[in-house]
């Protein structure tokens, strides 16, 4: 029930944000920090045994809303919970007195129900509406300001990457559930796929949604085009949060996907060159927003590097930097977000000696940089000792050691223009004009920054209450975490100084190397997967166009064409596959004024088919009509023939009446489409013909008639059955025969008195 | 008979096919009453047929007794006449109309539904 209430209480928050806006001051920023807080200290003392909780929904389909909070769901929970709160209390001071914000806040609280029941789905179709759910808040809040265009092109750009993915992830759960014979996480997880022939299908499609989600090479471009959104919701979305699904995904699989060597390649392989990457191409922007976007695509590639390398020693690091993460790059993003406030600007060329200006945000900036450059006491440092020892070995752990050096360096580097040349040195102009943030814009940030110190220094509390029990998860089996600050002069030790030092000379040459580093990243067109996105996307308008110019021609007698073949092709297949008895003709007495009958049928029909005078055609359509009265003769329906005879008789009235006043017949077509039109005609024909004879073919059925064969007298006092049936037994659907008469006399009477009444103006 | 009549609704609906796809109005119009009148026979023959057994009870009987013509599908048939016709009746006075307004009844000519009578010209 708990569970239910985690869900759904940020859903109902985000309706009615836009009217919580409307209160004044410090009540607006309480109001809205109210939900996340008491979630999050619901978590944090929650009992640590598995909450469950479960819900019919579709049950037909066997759906069912099934939430459960192990220890990696509540790690991931707390973080949605407490980046949000902290997210919640800066939104208010954000967009100050601006009516928009109430929007924003809407969609994100619905985005942190979104993420929170994604994380705590047990149920992998649950699992999968919630993973979509956060994609449209993605949208929505990348598209924010929805008057930019570029920010329109950079939510849609976000939203096909993602759902694309995410519909492949769809497809590989399918082929896994029904292979397990259910959809719920224990199946999955408990059934043995890895032996099965779907396993590198299932593999291959829940990975493309994962790298899709996360921003892993080559779906990386979507992120830093994300930094479009309001700086809250890239802190909250586009670093803590969202972006972490992919990895939460394989890491909740990596007990029954992982253990091969084709995970440890595929995964391992994507989020080592997604690593190096992110590090790299952080290096090429001058934009801070930019920069630590990349970082954060850097940070989860390290993620599924660890998850892929699939050892305790690796899980254990990867949830210990998972917190790490959440825990220094929201911060960052915010302080970013405090400056830009601030100064104006987020070009860290224009940034420098802003300490004096912007004490609380200098802090912020400060504690997050500790937290990234991972330099001891933060629990950055830990989990970057930790992901360093789990890759120290021989191949292939050796190139992931590499990676994660590289990427050490690199993140070094960033850190170092983020969080100490900005606020060092003389005032630049734009310092100088610089003003703090208000409380609520450093007052969370610096809270959680600090928490990502309190975390490290506080390590054997913080690996028992979070880290060890989503360790334990991701490996599948109960694992102790360990953490220490000092190791001995052991390979991570080294390398973490080697890339700080590496990192420390990076940020210092950065000037004169930035120009050439972004020379060199820079590929040609065809080589940059934005470019692949924009000729599929491309490709998915042209093929658009042809198929509207192909289908939307303009000309009804196509557009019949059209319909008619779609349902011909329809109807046949199924006849086709169908183990029916085939076809029989019939057993047949032949009478000769039955043929003759037959006779003027067929000949009335060809005779208004071929000819192009329309008295005639009449003429024929009156045979046509004369006919089929006497076949309901011939076949004891006197009823039939009567009304036929009287309708057709109206009908051949009402046509040469309009006709006398139409003009003489169109040129005639080329032959050619004549023998087209006449070949499609046929056909069709042949087709009601084959459906007749497969008619049938078909046994006897029992008639529901017989009802109305007992009762008609009995019960309705009229002798002829039809009849009764038409005016008793359905006599709801005479009434709304006489209805449809009814509107087609008044519609016949409009069209004609209409007309005169325009033309006496 | 019997074995020839799904051949003869075959080429009912055939000719009618041919004629909805022609360009002018009062062809359409021609198919689509032999279309109207194809499906008639379409549901009337799929529901079985019988000669000289009208679904009517006799003067001493209190209920249909042996071998009869289904009462149902004749039921449906009669209303499917006669909101044929009514359809018949309102597409024949749309054309006329249109003629009268759009001064053609090439359907060719009859795209553009946006314009007023005047823009057309």
């Amino acid at each position: 029930m708990e569970l239910f209430a985690l869900v759904g209480a940020p859903f109902l928050v985000a309706a009615a944000a836009p009217l919580i806006w409307r209160l004044r001051g410090p009540l607006r920023a309480a109001a809205f920090v109210a939900v996340p807080a008491a979630a999050f200290a619901w978590l944090w003392v929650a009992p640590s045994g598995d909450e469950r909780a479960e819900l019919p929904w579709v049950t037909e389909l066997g759906l069912r809303l099934v939430f459960e909070l192990d220890g990696l769901s509540r790690l991931f929970a707390l973080l949605i919970t407490g980046v949000g709160a902290v997210i919640a209390a800066y939104t208010p001071s954000y967009f100050g007195k601006k009516r928009e914000g109430g929007w924003f806040a809407a969609a994100v609280f619905a985005f942190m129900g979104s993420m929170l029941g994604a994380v705590c789905a047990a149920n992998v179709l649950t699992l999968f509406v919630f993973w979509e759910l956060t994609s449209l808040a993605s949208y929505a809040l990348i598209g924010f300001r929805h008057t930019d265009a570029s920010a329109r092109e950079s939510a849609l750009q976000a939203l096909f990457v993602t759902t694309a993915g995410g519909l492949a992830m769809l497809a590989g759960l399918v082929l896994w559930g029904q292979a397990a014979g259910g959809y719920d996480l224990a199946d999955l997880l408990s059934f043995d796929l890895r032996s099965h022939h779907r396993y590198p299908a299932v593999l291959a499609l829940v990975l493309a949604g994962a790298a899709t989600k996360s921003a892993q090479v080559p779906f990386h471009f979507w992120l830093p085009n994300a930094m479009a959104a309001p700086t809250p919701a890239s802190a909250y979305l586009h670093s803590a949060t969202m972006v972490k699904l992919g990895v939460y995904l394989l890491a909740r699989f990596a007990p029954a996907l992982g253990g091969t060597e084709a995970w440890t390649a595929a995964v391992g392989t994507l989020g080592g060159m997604t690593l190096v990457t992110g590090a790299v191409l952080a290096l090429t922007t001058r934009d801070a927003k930019r920069l630590l976007a990349y970082t954060t695509v850097g940070a989860l590639g390290a993620m599924l590097l660890l998850v892929g390398l699939d050892t305790p020693g690796a899980a254990k690091a990867a949830a210990a930097f998972i917190l790490a993460h959440a825990l220094y790059k929201a911060p960052l993003f915010l302080a970013v977000g405090a400056i830009e406030h601030g100064t104006g600007t987020r070009d860290l060329g224009e940034l420098r000696g802003l300490a004096g200006r912007m004490p609380a945000t200098c802090a912020v900036a400060a504690l997050g940089a500790a937290g990234m450059a991972g330099v001891p006491p933060t629990i950055g440092f830990l989990a970057k000792e930790a992901a360093l020892e789990a890759a120290d070995g021989p191949f292939p752990e050796a190139l992931a050691f590499a990676a994660l050096g590289v990427g050490g360096a690199g993140f070094a580097a960033a850190a170092a223009l983020v969080g100490l040349l900005p606020w060092l040195g003389r005032a630049s102009a734009r310092a100088r004009s610089a003003h703090e943030a208000p409380f609520g814009m450093w007052a969370g940030p610096l809270l959680m920054a600090a928490a990502g110190a309190a975390a490290g220094l506080l390590h054997p509390e913080t690996s028992l209450r979070l880290v060890s029990p989503a360790a334990s998860a991701i490996a599948g089996e109960t694992l102790q975490a360990k953490f220490a600050f000092w190791h001995g002069w052991n390979a991570p030790v080294m390398a973490t100084a080697a890339s700080l030092v590496a990192g420390a000379a990076l940020a210092v040459r950065w000037d004169a190397l930035r120009p050439a580093l972004a020379a060199a990243t820079a590929k040609p067109g065809r080589l940059r997967p934005e470019a692949w996105y924009a000729a599929a996307l491309a490709a998915v308008r042209r093929g658009a166009t042809v198929t509207v110019r192909a289908l939307q021609h303009g000309k009804l007698r196509w557009y019949i064409a059209t319909s008619l073949a779609a349902g011909l092709a329809l109807a046949l297949l199924p006849m086709l596959r169908s183990d029916a008895a085939g076809l029989s003709i019939p057993k047949a007495e032949w009478r000769v004024y039955e043929l003759a009958v037959c006779a003027l049928i067929v000949v009335g029909a060809l005779g208004a088919a071929a000819t192009r005078d329309r008295i005639f055609a009449i003429v024929c359509l009156g045979a046509v009509g004369l006919g089929t009265t006497l076949v309901y003769v011939i076949f004891s329906a006197p009823d039939l023939a009567l009304t036929q005879l009287l309708v057709d008789t109206l009908a051949v009235i009402v046509f040469v009446l309009a006709y006398y006043h139409f003009p003489r017949a169109l040129p005639q077509p080329p032959r050619r489409t004549i023998l087209r039109d006449a070949a499609f005609a046929a056909a069709v024909g042949g087709f009601v013909t084959l459906l007749l004879l497969g008619a049938s073919a078909q046994p006897a059925r029992e008639r529901i008639s017989a009802v109305f064969a007992e009762r008609s007298l009995t019960e309705a006092f009229g002798r002829n059955v039809v009849n009764v049936i038409l005016v008793d037994f359905r006599a709801l659907d005479t009434l709304g025969e006489i209805a449809v008469l009814a509107a087609a006399g008044v519609g016949v009477y409009g069209l004609l008195k209409l007309r005169r009444a325009r033309e006496e103006e | 008979m019997e074995a020839v009549l799904p051949f003869v609704i075959g080429v009912l609906y055939a000719a009618g096919t041919f004629l909805m796809l022609r360009r002018a109005l009062a062809r359409i119009l021609i198919g689509l009453a032999l279309l109207t009148t194809g499906t008639n026979l379409l549901v009337f023959t799929a529901g079985g047929v019988i000669r000289g057994r009208p679904p009517l009870i006799e003067g001493d009987s209190e209920r249909l007794t042996g071998p009869y013509a289904d009462p149902l599908p004749q039921a449906f048939i009669l209303t499917a006449i006669v909101i044929g016709f009514g359809v018949l009746a309102f597409a024949i006075a749309l054309a006329y109309r249109t003629l009268r307004d759009a001064g053609t009844e090439d359907t060719d000519e009859l795209t553009n539904s946006e314009a007023l009578p005047e823009e057309r010209a």
